[in-house]
C-alpha cells in the first residue's frame, strides 16, 4: 500500500517537476497587477460662454464717413467689420473702403474717421503724413492689429523654410507717429481664460468714457501695445506675452493723441460671434461713439467736406447764366450729392446756410456783400490805368492778410469804350501782387457754424478750370494762405493758364508778413520766384557723391544745376553731406535728377529703395552717371552717336552725329545692355570709337501704363562738349516736365 | 519471484518515465517560453489604425505566453477618440499584464496620451515628448438655405464657434486629467505647465516626471520582463501590419502658402478635434 502510494507520488512528481522546473527556469516571480486608476471625468466641467446683455444706447451724430484702409493688402474682410458697421450706421456714419493709395489720400479729405486694420504692406511716408495731418485736423483714427493676421512667405517654391510677416511690421510706422508700438507677440493665459489660453479676459480698465461701466471684455489673441499714452485696457493676473513669457500686465488698448487715436491689439473681439462675449458688444459701441465724435477741422483743400446739410449756390451779381456757369453749378451739385449734401440755386444767400458763390472778377463789386458776409473786404479800385504796375499805394501798404482781399482792375463794361482794357491786378496781402488775367481766387470762410466759399476767376474759362480742379480735389497749383483771424479765412490764388498777362504779369515778390502759424504741408508756398520769370518746374538734383570718385572729375550735380537753374527752380541735395533724402523730402519736386558722375557704388540700398518708390509714384527721374545701371559689364566709352532725333530728347541734334567726349581719361562706364524693349527709346548710343559700340548710352523709358518716365544717361554728363551737353540737358528737362 | 519483481520495477520505471514525459508535455503546454510582446505605435493615431492596435493588444492579453507588452511609440498623435481608445485599451491590458511604453523619436499629444496609460514610460534623451492639448478647426456658421433643410440651428455645423472653443478646452482638461491620474506623484509639474502644449526633449520630460526612465527599447523590454517576473524570455513583435494610408503627409507644398494651411491639419482630415502635433516646416 505504501509502495503504491509512493509510486503515485512519484508519478505526480514526474508529471509536475518538468512544469515546475520550467516555470522556475523562466520566472523569478509573479506579476500582481496594481489597481489601475481611471480618471474621474466628473470633475471636468463645460464652461458655458457668457454673454452680457447689450443695449446700444447711441446718439445720432452728423452724417459722415469712416474711411477704411484697404490700400495696404490689409488682412481682413470687410464683413469682419459688420458689427462695427452696424453700430456706426445707427449713429449716422458710413464705412467707406479706400482700396488705393489715391483713394485713401483723397478720402481723408472728407472722412471723419479712419480705420486701419492689419496692413500687409507698408504705409508710404506721404500716406503717414496725410494720416497725421488728418488727426491734426480733428479726424479720429482707429488702429487695429491682430496676431492671427500674419502671412507666411517662402523664399522659393520648393523651400520648406519660411518667414512670418506680421501685420505689426506694417502698422508700426504709422502707429509710432502717435506714440504707439504694437508688439510682435500674442497674449495668453493658461490658468484663467475664456475657453482657450489665448482668449484673455480683461477686467482692468482706465477711467475713460470708452470703458466706463465695462466689467469684462474678452480679446481673442491680442498683440500687446507699448505706449506712454492712456493705457485703456490692460491684462492682469497670469496673462503673459508670447515674446517675453513674463508677467508684465500688458496693454491691449491705448488711447493716444488727446483721445483721437485708438489702438487695439485684437480685431476678433468685434467680429461675430465673439462680439457676444461679456461686454465686447458694449466696447464696440463705444468705439463707434468715438469714431462718430470726431470734430473735423476742414480746410479749403477738403472741399466739399466742410459743408453740412444743405448748400446754397449763388451766382455773383445778376448773372446771365451761360452754359459754362450752369455746367459748373451742375458739377458741384453732383459732387455734393455724392456726399449726401443738397445744393440749391438761390438768388440771395441766407445767412444761416453754407454757401458757394461763383463769379468773375468783373462781378467783384457786386459780390462784395457776400464777401462782407464772410468777413472779407473786397475793395474795388477801377483804375482803368494802362500802367502795368499796380497802384503805388497798394504796393506801399499791402494789406495784412486778415481776411482782406484787394483787387485792383478793370470792371467789365466800364472799359468797353477804351482802346484796350487792362487786365488789372490782384493783391492779396502776404501773397503779393499778380496780374488778374489767368488766375482764379478762392476765399473760404469757416466760422464754425457756417461755411462760405467764394470762387472767382478772371474769365469763364478760368472759372470752369478752377471748378474742375476743386471737383477733382486738385488744387496743388494754388498758392494758399490761411489768415490768423476769426472767423478762419483761407485765401488761394490759382493760375488758370488762360489769358496770361503781359510782361508785367506774373508774381511779384510778396511782402514779408510775420506769421507764427505753421503752414500745412499742402499749403506750403512755392519757391521764391524771380521777378517776371516763372520757373517752369521744380527740379531736385540729388548728388550721389558718397562713393569714391575715380577721376576726381567735376561734380555732375553742379553741371546739371548750372545748365538748368536759369529756367527752373533747382535745388541740389548732396547725399554725402545731407544723407539720403526721405520720400517726403523729394515728392514736392517735379523732376529728380540722380547725378552720380563717376562715383562708384553711388546707389546704395537706401537710394535704391527711394528710387523704386519714386518710380512707383510716377515721378519723372533722370539717372545719370558712369555706374547707375544694374549692368555688370563695363567698357571704355569715348563718344556717343545720335540714334533718334524724333524723340524730344534728340531735338537739336543730328541723326547719326558722333559726339566725342571731352576728356583725356579712358572712361570705363557701364554698358547699358538691358535696354531696347518696348517703351524704351535709345536716343544716344555708344559711338564708333567706344568699346561696345552701338550699345545704349542715353535711354528714355516712357511707360504710359504705369506712368513711369525715366531717362538714363549712362555716362557723366560733363563728358559731352558744352553745346551738346546744354542741348541734351535742356531737352531732358523739357521732356520730363512735359504734362 | 525475481522475474515478477523485475517486471514490477520495469513497470514503475516505465510509468515514471511516461509520467515524466507527460509532465514535460504538460510543462511545455502550461509553461510556455515567456514572451515580451513589442507593439509599435507608429505614425498617426486614427480610428482604423487604433482598431488594429486594439486587436494586437487583446491578442497579447489573451496569450499566456505573453508576459508583458512594450509599446514602442513613434507618433505625433492623431484623432481624439482614437487616442482615447488606445489610452483605455492600455489601461485594460495593464490589469492583466505589465505594459511599458518606450518612446522613440516622438510621442506627442495623442501618442503621449497613450503612453501615460502604461505602467512605466521610457524615453531617449532626445525624444520629443509632450505637446499636451487639442487642435481644431472651428465650425463655420450654419447656412440657412431654402433647399437644404435642417431640423436644428446647428445641424450643419454641430454648434457655434464659442461652444466649440469651450469643448476643446474641455477635451484638453480631460487629457490633462488623464496624465495626472496615471502619473500621480511621479509628475513634477502641474496642469498649467502641461497645458502649455510644449514639446520637451526626453531628458527634460524625465526631469519633469513625464517619463520614468531614460533608456532604449531593450531597457524597456528588460523592465517589462522584470515587472512581469520573467527571467528568460523571448521578444516577439506583435505589431499589426501597417496601413498604407497616412493622412498627414498629403499636403502639397504649394498649398502651404497661408497660415491656415501650414498650421492646420491637411485638407483630407475631416473637421473635428485632434490630439495632434502639427509640425511646422522649418
Amino acid at each position: 500500500m505504501v509502495k503504491k502510494s509512493a509510486l503515485v507520488l512519484l508519478v505526480v512528481v514526474a508529471l509536475v517537476v518538468p512544469a515546475a522546473g520550467r516555470w522556475f527556469y523562466f520566472h523569478d516571480g509573479t506579476y500582481r497587477p496594481a489597481p489601475v486608476a481611471r480618471p474621474d471625468l466628473r470633475q471636468i466641467r463645460y464652461a458655458t460662454p457668457v454673454s452680457a446683455e447689450f443695449v446700444d444706447d447711441y446718439t445720432r451724430v452728423q452724417p459722415g464717413i469712416v474711411l477704411v484702409d484697404r490700400a495696404h493688402d490689409n488682412r481682413f474682410e470687410m464683413a469682419e467689420l459688420d458689427v462695427l458697421r452696424s453700430r456706426l450706421s445707427a449713429r449716422g456714419l458710413r464705412l467707406e473702403p479706400a482700396t488705393t493709395s489715391e483713394s485713401l489720400l483723397s478720402g481723408l479729405r472728407h472722412a471723419r474717421a479712419l480705420v486701419v486694420v492689419s496692413p500687409g504692406s507698408d504705409w508710404t511716408a506721404a500716406e503717414i503724413q496725410a494720416a497725421e495731418a488728418f488727426v491734426e485736423k480733428g479726424g479720429h483714427l482707429l488702429l487695429v492689429a491682430d496676431p492671427s493676421r500674419f502671412e507666411v512667405f517662402y523664399p522659393d517654391d520648393y523651400s520648406m523654410s519660411y518667414t512670418l510677416d506680421y501685420d505689426t511690421a506694417h502698422l508700426n510706422d504709422l502707429a509710432a507717429r502717435f506714440g504707439l508700438l504694437f508688439g510682435q507677440d500674442y497674449l495668453y493665459n493658461t490658468s484663467d481664460n475664456e475657453g482657450n489660453f489665448r482668449n484673455i479676459r480683461l477686467t482692468e480698465f482706465a477711467d475713460h468714457e470708452l470703458t466706463r461701466g465695462l466689467e469684462q471684455v474678452v480679446f481673442y489673441a491680442a498683440h500687446s501695445i507699448v505706449s506712454e499714452e492712456l493705457l485703456l485696457i490692460r491684462a492682469t493676473g497670469e496673462t503673459r506675452s508670447s515674446a517675453t513669457e513674463q508677467l508684465k500686465e500688458p496693454t491691449v488698448a491705448v488711447l493716444a493723441a488727446q483721445g483721437q487715436v485708438l489702438a487695439l491689439g485684437d480685431l476678433t473681439f468685434m467680429t461675430e460671434p465673439y462680439n457676444m462675449a461679456h461686454d465686447n458688444n458694449q466696447l464696440v459701441a463705444r468705439i463707434a461713439d468715438l469714431l462718430g465724435q470726431a470734430r473735423r477741422e476742414y480746410r479749403l483743400v477738403d472741399f466739399p467736406s466742410f459743408f453740412d446739410g444743405s448748400v446754397q449756390l449763388v451766382y455773383a451779381g445778376d448773372p446771365l447764366l451761360n452754359d459754362d456757369m450752369i455746367a459748373s453749378g451742375s458739377k458741384f451739385q453732383s459732387l455734393l450729392a455724392a456726399q449726401n449734401l443738397d445744393m440749391a440755386l438761390v438768388d440771395e444767400a441766407q445767412d444761416n446756410q453754407d454757401t458757394i458763390v461763383l463769379g468773375l472778377y468783373e462781378q467783384a463789386e457786386e459780390i462784395e456783400p457776400y464777401l462782407s458776409a464772410a468777413g472779407v473786404t473786397f475793395v474795388m479800385t477801377p483804375t482803368m490805368s494802362s500802367e502795368a504796375e499796380p497802384a503805388p499805394a497798394a504796393r506801399a501798404t499791402p494789406k495784412p492778410l486778415t481776411g482782406t482781399v484787394a483787387i485792383t482792375g478793370t470792371v467789365a463794361g466800364e472799359s468797353k469804350d477804351t482802346a484796350e482794357p487792362e487786365p488789372g491786378r490782384i493783391e492779396v496781402g502776404a501773397l503779393g501782387n499778380i496780374a488778374a488775367a489767368g488766375t482764379s481766387l478762392l476765399v473760404f470762410q469757416d466760422d464754425g457754424e457756417r461755411q462760405v466759399l467764394l470762387i472767382l476767376a478772371y474769365s469763364e474759362e478760368g472759372l470752369d478750370w478752377i471748378v474742375d480742379r476743386l471737383v477733382d480735389g486738385d488744387v496743388d497749383t494754388c498758392l494758399f494762405h490761411e489768415a490768423q483771424a476769426e472767423p478762419r479765412v483761407t485765401v488761394a490764388l490759382c493760375p488758370t493758364g488762360e489769358g496770361q498777362a503781359d510782361d508785367s504779369g506774373g508774381w511779384e515778390k510778396p511782402p514779408v508778413v510775420p506769421t507764427t502759424e505753421p503752414v500745412p504741408a499742402e499749403e506750403k508756398p512755392g519757391p521764391e520766384e524771380k521777378p517776371g520769370v516763372e520757373p517752369a518746374g521744380k527740379i531736385l538734383i540729388l548728388a550721389l557723391d558718397t562713393g569714391e570718385a575715380r577721376y576726381d572729375g567735376p561734380s555732375e550735380a553742379e553741371e546739371y544745376a548750372a545748365l538748368l537753374e536759369a529756367a527752373y527752380d533747382v535745388t541740389v541735395w548732396s547725399v554725402a553731406s545731407d544723407g539720403t533724402p526721405r520720400t517726403s523730402d523729394v515728392l514736392g519736386y517735379d523732376l529728380i535728377i540722380w547725378a552720380a558722375g563717376d562715383f562708384d557704388d553711388a546707389v546704395g540700398d537706401d537710394e535704391r529703395e527711394l528710387l523704386l518708390t519714386l518710380m512707383l509714384e510716377g515721378k519723372p527721374l533722370v539717372l545719370s552717371g558712369a555706374y547707375v545701371s544694374e549692368s555688370e559689364r563695363e567698357a571704355v566709352q569715348r563718344d556717343v552717336q545720335v540714334m533718334d532725333t524724333a524723340h524730344p530728347l534728340g531735338r537739336g541734334l543730328q541723326e547719326g552725329q558722333v559726339i566725342a567726349f571731352e576728356t583725356e581719361q579712358e572712361y570705363l562706364v557701364d554698358v547699358l545692355e538691358e535696354y531696347g524693349e518696348t517703351g524704351e527709346t535709345i536716343v544716344l548710343a555708344r559711338g564708333p570709337a567706344s568699346e561696345a559700340t552701338g550699345a545704349a548710352s542715353v535711354v528714355v523709358v516712357d511707360d504710359e501704363l504705369s506712368g513711369m518716365r525715366v531717362v538714363v544717361v549712362g555716362f557723366p554728363i560733363y563728358l559731352l562738349p558744352d553745346e551738346s551737353r546744354t542741348t541734351l540737358v535742356q531737352n531732358i528737362a523739357s521732356w520730363a516736365l512735359m504734362p | 519471484m525475481v522475474r515478477r519483481k523485475g517486471l514490477r520495477v520495469l513497470l514503475v520505471v516505465v510509468t515514471l518515465v511516461a509520467a515524466l514525459g507527460i509532465g514535460v508535455l504538460i510543462a511545455l503546454y502550461l509553461v510556455p517560453v515567456p514572451q515580451i510582446a513589442v507593439i509599435r505605435v507608429e505614425g498617426d493615431i486614427w480610428s482604423q489604425y487604433t482598431a488594429q492596435l486594439r486587436d494586437a493588444m487583446q491578442a497579447a492579453a489573451g496569450n499566456r505566453a505573453v508576459s508583458a507588452v512594450v509599446l514602442e511609440i513613434v507618433s505625433p498623435g492623431g484623432e481624439v477618440t482614437a487616442s482615447e481608445d488606445l489610452y483605455y485599451q492600455v489601461l485594460k491590458l495593464r490589469e492583466q499584464k505589465p505594459v511599458i511604453a518606450s518612446i522613440g523619436e516622438m510621442a506627442a499629444s495623442g501618442a503621449y496620451y497613450t503612453a501615460v496609460a502604461a505602467d512605466q514610460i521610457y524615453a531617449k534623451p532626445g525624444s520629443s515628448v509632450g505637446n499636451v492639448g487639442v487642435i481644431s478647426i472651428l465650425p463655420s456658421p450654419d447656412l440657412v438655405d431654402e433647399e437644404l433643410m435642417t431640423t436644428g440651428p446647428f445641424k450643419l455645423s454641430g454648434g457655434p464657434q464659442l461652444t466649440a472653443i469651450q469643448q476643446m478646452e474641455m477635451l484638453k482638461d480631460t487629457f490633462v486629467m488623464a496624465i495626472l491620474t496615471q502619473r500621480g506623484d511621479r509628475l513634477q509639474v502641474g496642469p498649467e505647465v502641461l497645458s502649455r502644449g510644449e514639446i520637451y526633449v526626453g531628458l527634460q520630460a524625465w526631469q519633469m516626471g513625464m517619463v520614468d526612465e531614460i533608456g532604449s527599447v531593450s531597457d524597456a523590454v528588460a523592465a517589462a520582463a522584470k515587472m512581469a517576473g520573467v527571467r528568460h524570455y523571448r521578444v516577439v513583435d506583435r505589431t499589426p501590419a501597417p496601413l498604407e494610408v497616412d493622412l498627414w503627409i498629403d499636403v502639397e507644398i504649394e498649398e502651404r502658402r497661408t497660415a491656415s494651411t501650414v498650421a492646420s491639419p491637411p485638407a483630407r482630415m475631416p473637421p473635428g478635434f485632434y490630439y495632434r502635433y502639427v509640425e511646422l516646416p522649418q
